[in-house]
């Protein structure tokens, strides 16, 4: 029997006094990549930023490796080896690329994993090797999306969450960051993806759930998903 | 009258206010865009709030009350109408000056050196000073405006020191008289011997107070009518779209640079006449106005009674005068106390007392939070019901095809 | 020639005491967007402990810096877990801290004038004699704290730039959210910054005590002033902040022996306003972008 990875009871948060997810519920396995798709501003940010403790719980639990850890702080959180690779924005613009490489491994003190890692890490991107000692600021969307992937690797956490992906990147970049996600399997088992569309989930998720106006109103295979396009072109208007 | 007395009128009166305004509750909390309709129905709770305050400010003298404890009163209403002006700036159109005090020292300054070099009645002199005052309001604020929050702060903080010190450093003989030389500003003696407002040659020595009493009332009702206006003009909603949302607000062509200098000047009206008429009634008119305690005691009458609300700033006003009586038992603490006050009140009470009140009155235990979200939503998306019935159905097919 | 020199010396004297607390207060500008008036808490602070040391327990000169060091990195602890963390989880904290401080800052100068009493003291630390050049005297005490500076200046600078306490306060100033997420405790960084800068400030207040006396409210136009040459740099910018200093400083002092003491501050604060009126973020500072 597989063991659970994150379990989400009942999560229900939002900003302010603005209730944005409702009584989430989900479970994710050891071992096993999750997709979580629905359409721009029902929650998936949120939901991101809730597991990684950037906004507070309001109600639920949730468990990571079946310790609580909905009230711990972000900082913690990463400390248990829940590691977040966040949208493009959330890097250091002021810093070189290495510097914010090494900032990924700060909770490692060890000089010498820490060059070892660094090192893995130039070998699955060889763009940031280049641009090693370049400002952030002065990085290309896909770049600075190399970086933070990068960033995620260098803590070699437990389960990553990867938020969008893909957005606002060139098809061709797309492809390339898929295929270093299908790759990220080898050093972090388990991955929870979140993505505004299925298209490229479908070919590295095992369970893909749906998200709308702040509750999963589906879930299942992508294969199970393939036989309901009419629903994605409801929701999704694909 | 001691001062035990004192400070439980204060306090009566305090909680009066206090009580008045919770019926209206907070005017600029989250729920703003609800309250927008409501904005009728608001001004009438002011009117009565105000009506109810000013009976009861009218007929207190008649109680019969010392002349101690009339004269704190009076001190109470002018700093109450120096910080309805400030927090008018400081809380609604959010320009965070330090620098209130010294358009409050010009029109205080202005006014007396007006009667005291060219012999006018300070009647006569109040509305010269008050001139001078927005003319200084208009450049200082025309000097800061365009800078980021924080370098406002300090900004007009540096410009009121300067002007302490300028004072403070005068000791040019401008007029010698009996071999005293007397400065052009008064150095840090100050002015004195420019006359007062005649209550005693009108009243006598022992109605000298009322008129003082009234005067000082006038001041205030001036002043908080002229908040009023401001909050619940074309202008007022302007700064709360601005304060909601600046961006959104810019990109519809509102300008709050514009804005925000008129009000600066503006209320320098009501300001300088404050200064004008505490010069007059004190008698005598020192650079200690500008003094870093006068700054605390005031800054913390808006943020101890609620920024950018309505009445806050007067319940802060009351609260603060009522402290400061205790505190000054303490002497050399007393400054002390002030900073602990405003330190709390800033980490425990970030909404002021009127915030305090309002969440205790509009606390219920089971409060539906979304109401007003969801409502907004489903008019908009309401065709996407039917779509949302039909998900749950998927959800179920697809866990019976599991 | 002679009043050039004066000019250059005194100047020189002053620029470097706003250039130390430029120093100081540019790295909570850069950590928190914290401007604090309480500097001046900070000043006294390391005046009366160099007092206290060396008038009051006749303790050796060696350990004034020591203690003061000490002293302020346990005051802007207890400072920051008393005060700055809780108005930095409320809203609008840039503007808040900013009264908050000034609040810190009178209580601070009610404490000492209630321990020490308000007359000035002589502070005992600090060089009597000087220099002498063509006829002025140039005093060992602007020399001393010159290279003070120099030296603090290089002691940040390292410490940024090297150690990981630095690259922490960078990367938290930088985007405090990413920080969270690489493991960071974004509170504890605050901490240690506050620690720094208060036994970087405690030092200062030494040094600039030093130059005159020590009094409850010594450091309270140096703190403005420093505050007010940040501003004008273009706040994030710290070696335009020292440059800025030392201009000013020689501004001041220039209109102090032409024009008569009392006009130096005013003139400065002019030149200030007219530097802002036409470049709002200060002489060398960016535009900010607000991103929507």
């Amino acid at each position: 029997m597989p063991t659970e990875s994150l379990r989400i009871e009942n999560l229900t948060t939002g900003y302010g006094r603005r209730k944005v997810l409702k009584n989430l519920s989900m479970v994710v396995e050891e071992g096993s990549v999750v997709g979580i798709i629905g359409p721009n501003g029902h929650g998936k940010s949120t939901l991101v930023k809730a597991l990684s403790g950037l906004i507070s719980t309001w109600e639920g639990r949730v468990f990571l490796k079946n310790t609580s850890i909905d009230n711990l702080p972000a900082h913690e959180r990463v400390e248990k080896g829940l590691i977040q690779i966040p949208q493009g924005d959330l890097i250091f613009p002021d810093m070189t690329v290495e510097e914010n490489l090494m900032l990924g491994g700060y909770l490692i003190f060890d000089k010498e994993e820490l060059s070892r890692r660094l090192e893995k890490v130039y070998g699955i991107f060889s763009r940031l090797l280049e641009r090693r000692k370049q400002i952030t600021r002065t990085l290309s969307g896909g770049e600075r999306r190399m970086l933070s992937i990068g960033r995620g690797l260098m803590s070699e956490g437990y389960m990553m969450i990867l938020d969008e992906p893909s957005l606002g990147l060139a098809p061709k970049i797309i492809d390339q960051v898929y295929e270093i996600i299908a790759g990220l399997r080898q050093i972090s088992p388990t991955l929870l993806v979140i993505e505004e569309n299925p298209t490229r989930l479908q070919n590295i998720a095992d369970i893909i759930y749906l998200l709308d106006d702040g509750e999963f109103i589906w879930s299942g295979t992508p294969s199970e998903l393939k036989k309901n396009e009419d629903m994605l072109n409801t929701y999704l208007g694909i | 009258m001691s001062i035990s007395q004192i400070s439980i009128l204060i306090a009566v009166l305090g909680i009066l206010v206090a009580i008045i305004a919770f019926f209206w509750g907070t005017s600029h909390s989250t729920k703003e865009f609800i309250k927008i309709d409501n904005r009728t129905s608001n001004v009438w709770k002011d009117f009565w709030i105000g009506m109810i305050l000013l009976a009861l400010a009218l007929i207190f003298p008649a109680f019969g009350a010392g002349k101690y404890l009339l004269s704190q009163i009076v001190l109470f209403f002018i700093w109450a109408a120096v910080v309805t002006q400030w927090n008018l700036i400081f809380g609604i159109a959010g320009i965070f000056t330090l620098g209130h005090m010294a358009v409050f020292a010009v029109g205080g300054y202005i006014t007396s050196m007006i009667a005291l070099y060219m012999g006018w009645n300070l009647w006569a002199a109040l509305p010269v000073g008050a001139l001078a005052a927005v003319v200084f309001s208009f450049l200082l604020g025309a000097t800061i405006i365009r800078l980021r929050g924080p370098y406002i702060a300090i900004m007009t903080l540096a410009i009121a020191i300067v002007i302490q010190k300028l004072i403070v450093s005068d000791v040019d003989c401008f007029v010698t008289k009996d071999l005293i030389c007397y400065n052009f500003t008064g150095g840090a003696k100050g002015l004195f011997g420019y006359g007062n407002f005649g209550f005693k040659e009108l009243l006598g020595y022992k109605g000298k107070i009322y008129g003082e009493y009234y005067l000082s009332l006038t001041l205030l009702v001036l002043s908080t009518l002229f908040a009023l206006f401001v909050i619940y003009s074309p202008l007022g909603s302007t700064f709360r779209s601005i304060r909601d949302n600046e961006i959104a607000a810019g990109s519809r062509g509102v300008n709050r640079i514009k804005y925000q200098l008129i009000v600066f000047t503006v209320s320098g009206i009501f300001t300088g006449l404050a200064g004008g008429v505490f010069a007059g009634l004190q008698t005598t008119m020192g650079p200690n106005v500008l003094s870093l305690s006068l700054l605390l005691f005031l800054l913390s009458m808006i943020v101890v009674g609620g920024r950018g609300t309505n009445w806050g700033p007067l319940i802060g006003a009351a609260s603060l005068m009522l402290a400061d009586t205790i505190l000054r038992d303490f002497g050399q603490l007393r400054v002390a106390g002030l900073s602990l006050i405003i330190l709390f009140a800033m980490i425990f009470l970030p909404n002021g007392l009127i915030g305090l009140l309002s969440n205790i009155f509009n606390w219920s235990p089971n409060k539906k939070e979304n109401e007003d979200r969801v409502s907004i939503k489903n008019f908009i998306k309401s065709d996407r019901s039917k779509y949302l019935k039909r998900g749950k159905w998927i959800k179920k097919f697809g866990n019976e095809n599991e | 020639m002679d009043i050039f020199l004066q000019i250059l010396f005194s100047g020189l004297a002053v620029g470097s005491m706003y250039a130390v607390g430029a120093l100081a207060l540019s790295l909570l500008w850069g950590t928190m967007g914290m401007l604090n008036l309480a500097h001046t808490t900070f000043i006294a602070l390391g005046g009366y402990v160099a007092y206290f040391c060396m008038s009051v327990i006749d303790a050796s000169w060696f350990f004034v810096l020591p203690l003061a060091f000490l002293s302020g990195l346990v005051m802007g602890y207890i400072y920051y877990h008393l005060v700055i963390r809780h108005i930095y989880a409320n809203q609008n904290f840039s503007v808040n801290i900013i009264i908050a401080s000034v609040a810190i800052a009178a209580l601070g100068e009610n404490t000492f004038l209630n321990l020490a009493g308000g007359e000035a003291l002589r502070q005992p630390f600090q060089f009597t004699s000087g220099l002498k050049i063509i006829g002025v005297v140039l005093p060992y005490q602007t020399i001393f704290t010159f290279i003070m500076v120099i030296i603090l200046m290089v002691i940040m600078a390292l410490i940024m730039s090297k150690s990981k306490l630095g690259q922490v306060i960078r990367a938290v100033s930088q985007n405090p959210d990413a920080a969270k997420l690489m493991g960071i405790n974004v509170q504890k960084s605050f901490a240690q910054a506050m620690m720094l800068y208060g036994s970087i400030a405690a030092i200062t207040g030494v040094l600039v005590t030093g130059a005159s006396q020590v009094f409850p409210s010594v450091g309270g136009d140096a703190t403005v002033k420093a505050l007010i040459i940040l501003i004008v740099a273009g706040l994030g910018n710290l070696r335009a902040g020292i440059f800025m200093a030392f201009a000013l400083g020689f501004l001041e002092m220039g209109v102090n022996y032409l024009f008569g003491s009392r006009y130096g501050f005013p003139s400065m604060l002019g030149f200030v306003i007219i530097v802002l009126l036409f470049k709002p973020n200060g002489f060398f500072g960016k535009e900010v972008v607000n991103r929507v």
